[in-house]
């Protein structure tokens, strides 16, 4: 992961879904911003998050100290994906309008952009929207993505890719 | 001095450049075909949209992440039974409603057979079986009518208060032969 990426998202041990001493405070933190992105619900994420430490409380004696931080990304990646499949996104303009980023002139557009991109994301077969959302908008490096979603970090690699011509493709022929 | 990459190259490269992996020369020999190949520069900008894109994005997400919750204060008790009060009103009114559209159509009913029978033009002989010597009665009353058309004998029970009934005591006469059917 490019540094400039891990100082982006605070790079504190909860971050890393390797580190084993996560505090979980700051692990709760992190997968809400995860689940928000792959959700895009608030009240969803924390009910997802909020479901993942029962599941890890309940398999206390199955899931090692050491494993419960990629243990919990797992599980909060796997019910979001579940609980995607079931709500339709909500409408972004709010959030974005009062974005200090976007210069109002261009709120509009920069909206129906947002609007377009996160549209098509939503359409990614789940392993490449996964694997997209953790390595472009969560920074994870390739290993870290790989170790999350028990796969390889070449199969990884080609996941991202994929999105990403898949995105290009659908954004450049979208009007 | 190395040769220009091919475009086949740029497009192998190209997750990686998007990545920002690329070496100091990789970029430079990158960036240079760039100047040269409209299609491969159209193409490496369409990923780079897309790759700031799906960064702002993930800013956004992060913002509606960390936002403080806002908790709405508890209701006052009677304001929180407020919804209930409303559906219980709803339903009053329905059934209020319902009895009355009820009553009206009853009443309606039998406003129709003594008009009916008015209609007929017939001299109908209309008594009752009631001792109030051929007067209306007052209040709300079970009035027992007979009705004879020359034909048929017809023997009702009406109970009202719709002063539309009163037409049937316009003809006291009790009917002579023949004898009542019981219906």
């Amino acid at each position: 992961m490019p540094q400039a990426q891990v100082e982006a998202t605070g790079g504190t041990p909860a971050t890393d879904p390797s580190c084993p001493d996560a505090d979980l405070p700051a692990l709760r933190r992190r997968l809400i911003r995860l689940a928000v992105k792959l959700v895009w619900n608030r009240d969803d994420a924390e009910d997802i998050v909020q479901e993942a430490f029962t599941l890890a409380l309940n398999r206390m004696e199955k899931v090692p100290a050491d494993q419960l931080a990629p243990w919990m990304w797992r599980t909060v990646c796997n019910l979001c994906l579940n609980q995607r499949r079931r709500r339709r996104l909500e409408p972004l303009s709010p959030v974005l309008v009062d974005d200090r980023e976007i210069a109002p002139d261009s709120a509009a557009s920069q909206v129906e952009e947002m609007d377009r991109i996160r549209g098509a994301v939503a359409e990614l077969p789940d392993q490449q929207r996964l694997a997209l959302v953790l390595r472009t908008m969560e920074g994870l490096d390739y290993e870290q993505i790989a170790a999350v979603m028990s796969l390889s970090s070449s199969a990884v690699r080609t996941h991202v890719h994929l999105a990403r011509q898949r995105l290009v493709e659908r954004l450049r022929v979208s009007p | 001095m190395r040769r220009d990459l091919t475009c086949a190259q740029i497009r192998e490269l190209l997750p990686r450049w998007t990545d920002g992996e690329l070496s100091h020369a990789e970029q430079r020999r990158f960036e240079g075909h760039l100047q040269t190949c409209d299609a491969c520069r159209s193409l490496a900008e369409a990923h780079r949209r897309v790759h700031e894109g799906l960064e702002l994005l993930g800013r956004v997400a992060d913002r509606i992440a960390d936002r403080p919750l806002v908790l709405r204060p508890p209701a006052a008790p009677l304001l929180r039974y407020r919804r209930f009060a409303r559906i219980a009103a709803g339903i009053v009114l329905i059934a209020g409603a319902a009895v009355w559209l009820a009553t009206s159509l009853q009443r309606d009913r039998h406003d129709a057979r003594v008009r009916h029978v008015g209609a007929k033009g017939l001299p109908p002989s209309v008594t009752d079986s009631t001792p109030n010597e051929g007067q209306p009665p007052a209040t709300a009353a079970l009035v027992q009518v007979a009705l004879f058309d020359g034909v048929d004998y017809l023997q009702t029970r009406i109970e009202t208060r719709n002063p539309h009934v009163h037409v049937v005591w316009l003809y006291p006469t009790l009917p002579a032969e023949p004898e009542p059917v019981t219906q």
